[in-house]
């Protein structure tokens, strides 16, 4: 029993937090609201995280949703541009398309997938726009995308019509994929959201004191990192759990989403909170993380939808959910 | 990363399940799912008989150090160890004040002579503690006691009041935080003192609770004599070791109730079944929900131990007693809800029923052992690095 990530997967995390660091600041945030900036994909690509999973002979580097879902934290704490973690829970299904998945390793173009009938973030700009219907896949073969306007900017959003046909792999696994980053970016923004909200804390001052200082302040930020760290072990072990194919993968990843959406909420919510009017501005840098939590808390499924899938594996019937 | 535990700590698992199984019959048997929570004072006679069954194979003090009498099992082993113990709803452990509190205490603070005196007799069960720090006015703010030690030649009279002492009507002995200095800053003025319940001058009384049990007391020292030899640490030196104490009680103890809290858990399943409420969607999604923040404290427990190999408690869990006590509260009133206008009514027997002493049980958890704002406090300050 080892519940931590051992020195090779912590190296690889800290080289992907170092890179975003400079790479996606605020201000790239900013500017990416006017489209996607594949400057910031490549020099992702190049340390190899769209292959982390893929066999060593096919580009990849032979490792799991373990060190996956570990870089996926750190994008989230970046506020990452574009659909990464559909992207990333997707290029393991295009192997058998070399110039594809070419395309895919290099970070040239994002992938786009929702489950069926939802609408499909960043479809317009993707190589391939796929759907998921319970352990199907398909491809959308000349897909027309009706653009939806989104809160979040970042994540443009389509309905996408058009003739669809089958695409090999199992929907499943590559909805659970999906969620689980979404889950884990959902962590890395909580932990961005909570350190701006400490920091503000620490910083303004009323009453001739910070108002870190206060007690109905720290009550409400102490209840935040509670979440926020309930919400960390169950991403690495519904990682684990796909990795390893374990039993309890589908219950694993359900609870790391509905945990991360929760966080994500309480954290926000906190975070604004204590912010003040100040937080309500759009010249603070806390509403460009706000929103991407709220466009991903209910991407993949929100927390009521993954209790409610937990309820059925639990109570031993299948009451809800029936349409993933 | 590898969530798989060894081939060995496995077989341990099956070793301890299997000498339960094998001992929890006869009349022993009558014991399964009592003596916890809500129901620590309950059938103490046959608790006390089964603590020498556990002495006689050598499952007490599992982790402790071998030297100390003990398995000197790991913390994942000794986690393992609790969840058997969990499942197999064996009765709740007498000798816990003792093993889990004084006996690590004993170990980091007392001399060569006290662990010799005291340890061994907790490893086989013959001596029973309580803990006397909680006073009327030193509760959540416990610096402030007011029990007096006065000296009288080598040794001390307390005298004053303790109160929230549990189990203290059948402990043998008991370690107490007393005043020796009025003069020196609060903290400094405070020592731990060894004091056996059978001294002149200790008067116990029972505190009736809303459970209608009476599982901890008010305890009154009236000039009762406390050998110097059984101060621990320093004269003055008592807030060090009842830090000490309190990082024990939220370190590696709790670590393993997830399979008691389970075990309730499954009862309210059961009743939602049994009741129909388990197709309500609203009963449905908080089932879920207390289902997977329960997975959740499991999991935490077990990553809270990686690192900790050594035997060190885990310092994590200052932020655990706010989230397993927050949810334990949340249980309670599910199991309310789950049972609608029926819980309202006691059983024939006239005594609570498991699910409606959960509940009242339950109003406890955000209260003792720090209360969820004190709790608060303690992660604002020391986890978030916010300005006192």
């Amino acid at each position: 029993m080892h519940f931590a990530l051992n020195e090779d997967q912590a190296m690889l995390r800290d080289a992907v937090a170092d890179t975003l660091q400079d790479a996606c600041t605020a201000d790239v945030l900013r500017a990416a609201w006017t489209g996607t900036n594949p400057a910031l994909w490549r020099p992702l690509a190049e340390l190899g995280i769209f292959g982390l999973s893929l066999s060593e002979n096919r580009g990849g580097m032979g490792l799991s949703e373990v060190e996956e879902s570990a870089v996926a934290v750190e994008m989230g704490r970046v506020g990452f541009p574009g659909p990464f973690a559909e992207t990333l829970a997707a290029v393991p299904f295009i192997t058998h398309q070399s110039a594809l998945l070419e395309s895919g390793l290099a970070g040239d173009q994002p992938l786009a997938v929702a489950v069926e009938g939802h609408p499909i973030a960043n479809a317009r700009e993707a190589a391939r726009v796929f759907q998921t219907h319970g352990s199907e896949i398909a491809v959308f073969t000349d897909p027309t995308c009706t653009d939806l306007p989104s809160v979040d900017p970042t994540r443009a959003l389509c309905l996408v019509t058009g003739d669809v046909r089958s695409w090999p792999g199992d929907g499943q696994r590559l909805r659970q994929r999906a969620t689980l980053f979404t889950a884990a970016m959902l962590v890395g923004l909580s932990h961005r959201m909570l350190d701006l909200a400490v920091a503000y804390a620490k910083e303004r001052r009323q009453f001739g004191k910070a108002i870190g200082t206060f007690q109905a302040v720290q009550h409400r930020l102490a209840d935040a990192l509670l979440a926020l760290r309930f919400a960390e072990a169950p991403i690495q072990r519904a990682a684990f759990s796909l990795a390893t194919q374990a039993d309890s993968a589908d219950i694993d990843v359900s609870t790391a989403k509905a945990m991360a959406s929760e966080a994500a909420d309480t954290v926000a919510r906190a975070a604004l909170q204590v912010h003040g009017a100040n937080g309500y501005t759009f010249e603070f840098d806390l509403h460009l993380f706000h929103k991407r939590v709220i466009a991903l808390q209910r991407a993949w499924g929100d927390a009521r939808w993954h209790r409610a899938n937990v309820a059925g594996h639990l109570l031993l019937d299948s009451k809800e959910n029936t349409h993933a | 990363m590898d969530l798989h535990f060894t081939e060995a700590d496995e077989a341990f698992r099956i070793e301890i399940r299997t000498w339960l199984e094998g001992n929890l019959v006869d009349e022993f048997a009558a014991l399964k799912g009592r003596g916890h929570l809500g129901d620590m004072d309950g059938v103490i006679p046959g608790r006390r008989r089964w603590e020498q069954r556990m002495v006689e194979a050598g499952w007490t003090c599992v982790g402790w150090p071998r030297a100390h009498g003990g398995r000197g099992l790991s913390l994942l082993q000794e986690v393992i160890f609790n969840e058997e113990y969990a499942r197999a709803r064996a009765p709740g452990r007498l000798g816990h004040i003792g093993e889990g509190l004084l006996g690590p205490t004993l170990m980091a603070f007392g001399t060569p002579e006290q662990q010799a005196r005291f340890l061994p007799r907790i490893v086989d069960g013959t001596e029973l503690w309580c803990q006397g720090y909680s006073e009327p006015n030193a509760g959540s703010d416990l610096a402030n006691v007011k029990c007096r030690a006065e000296p009288d030649g080598d040794d001390y009279r307390l005298t004053g009041q303790k109160v929230w002492t549990s189990l203290a009507q059948d402990s043998d002995w008991c370690f107490v935080l007393a005043r020796t200095s009025t003069e020196a800053k609060r903290h400094h003025g405070i020592t731990c003192f060894l004091i056996p319940m059978d001294a002149d001058g200790i008067n116990v009384v029972p505190i009736k609770q809303i459970t209608g049990g009476t599982e901890f007391c008010e305890v009154f020292f009236d000039g009762a004599l406390a050998k110097g030899e059984h101060i621990i640490g320093e004269v003055g030196g008592g807030w060090r070791v009842a830090m000490g104490t309190l990082a024990f009680e939220r370190g590696a103890s709790t670590l393993g109730q997830q399979l008691n809290f389970q075990t309730e858990l499954d009862e309210i399943i059961q009743a939602a079944k049994h009741n129909g409420t388990a197709a309500d969607p609203v009963i449905r999604q908080r089932i879920a929900d207390v289902y997977i923040r329960l997975r959740i404290m499991r999991l935490n427990a077990l990553r809270t131990l990686t690192g900790h190999d050594d035997g060190t408690p885990p310092r994590a869990a200052m932020i655990t007693k706010l989230y397993w006590a927050s949810w334990h509260r949340d249980l309670g009133e599910l199991a309310m809800d789950v049972l609608g206008a029926d819980c309202m009514v006691l059983p024939e027997s006239g005594e609570l029923s498991e699910l409606q002493r959960l509940f009242l049980w339950t109003r406890s958890d955000t209260i003792y052992a720090g209360t969820n704002q004190i709790q608060r406090n303690i992660i604002g300050e020391r986890a978030l690095g916010l300005p006192r």
